[in-house]
């Protein structure tokens, strides 16, 4: 894996340090994936003529998958080895159809308290169209 | 449906579905469960699915990566009524999650979901229904790994 832009301590970073953008492409193969490896079948995200039948234009990406994309942009940047996601809270604003994705984000806060340091850092998910589909809040813990 | 007769759902759920607790349903973590999840979403870390690596770092051994207290939720959640017959279109608004612990290959985690909340908000779309719930994720020895608060709304 490419880890030319891996953090290997909290002292490399800062508020403002951007999370380098990370971008792919999400197919409707991918999503029947998602729902076998994750274990959630909701009809948005398979069925094509149940999500017509409902106004949409058809299935739609989980939000957790988008999200988990959103963990990857960060977690391939400071990587887990380092520090937990201890806290998140995301906002899906609009539905994400497949295709385009890029997400981003960067650090709002450092601190430390109790001998532990945090930082605080706000994400984004655009899809190909460039709307902003979900925001997010994280908290990583370091080791 | 206006907000007036929206109103009447929020309150004959909150009288009848706040407060609802599933069947807990406990599953062993296995680490094949672990690997298809992180490939799924494009993870390569090893840290999910190579055990050799993932034993020589602090955490001694693989770990599920951060989303994947999703993976136990879609059951527990389905224990609790969510369905409004006159609201037929469905969608995910927000997730709110506590993960002070991260999950491990070999961990017996029990889940527990709780209906929290109705209420109803101005959309693009009128009034819209939404329902939150809370799963809350314990392992076998009792510590909490996480909290997951799940929203959905329907119109």
């Amino acid at each position: 894996m490419n880890r030319a832009q891996t953090v290997s301590s909290i002292s490399d970073l800062a508020p403002g340090a951007q999370v380098p953008v990370l971008a792919r492409t999400i197919t409707t193969l991918d999503l029947v994936k998602y729902c076998g490896a994750s274990d959630d079948y909701a009809q948005q995200h398979w069925d094509h003529l149940y999500m017509v039948e409902h106004g949409f234009p058809g299935v739609i990406v989980h939000g957790w998958f988008t999200f988990g994309v959103m963990c990857q942009a960060v977690t391939n940047w400071i990587p887990r080895e380092i520090a937990d996601v201890s806290h998140y809270g995301v906002r899906y604003h609009r539905t994400t159809l497949p295709g385009e994705l890029s997400c981003g984000g960067e650090i709002t806060e450092i601190t430390r308290q109790d001998g532990k340091a945090r930082a605080d850092l706000k994400l984004w998910a655009r899809d190909g169209e460039g709307a902003l589909t979900t925001t997010a809040s994280m908290t990583l813990t370091f080791a | 449906m206006n907000a007036e007769q929206l109103q009447v759902y929020v309150d004959r759920f909150s009288r009848e579905r706040v407060g609802m607790v599933s069947k807990p349903e406990t599953v062993l973590i296995e680490a094949g469960a672990i690997a298809k999840f992180a490939r799924s979403l494009g993870e390569t870390n090893p840290l999910y699915f190579d055990a050799a690596y993932a034993k020589t770092t602090r955490f001694g051994g693989i770990i599920a990566p951060p989303t994947f207290p999703s993976f136990l939720i879609y059951n527990v959640m389905h224990g609790l009524p969510a369905v409004v017959e006159e609201l037929s279109r469905v969608l995910h608004t927000d997730d709110i999650v506590d993960h002070p612990l991260p999950i491990k290959a070999g961990d017996k985690i029990t889940s527990t979901a709780r209906y929290a909340e109705v209420f109803q908000r101005q959309g693009r779309h009128g009034p819209m229904l939404f329902q939150a719930v809370d799963v809350t994720q314990v392992n076998q020895d009792a510590q909490r790994v996480a909290v997951v608060r799940m929203i959905t709304v329907r119109y």
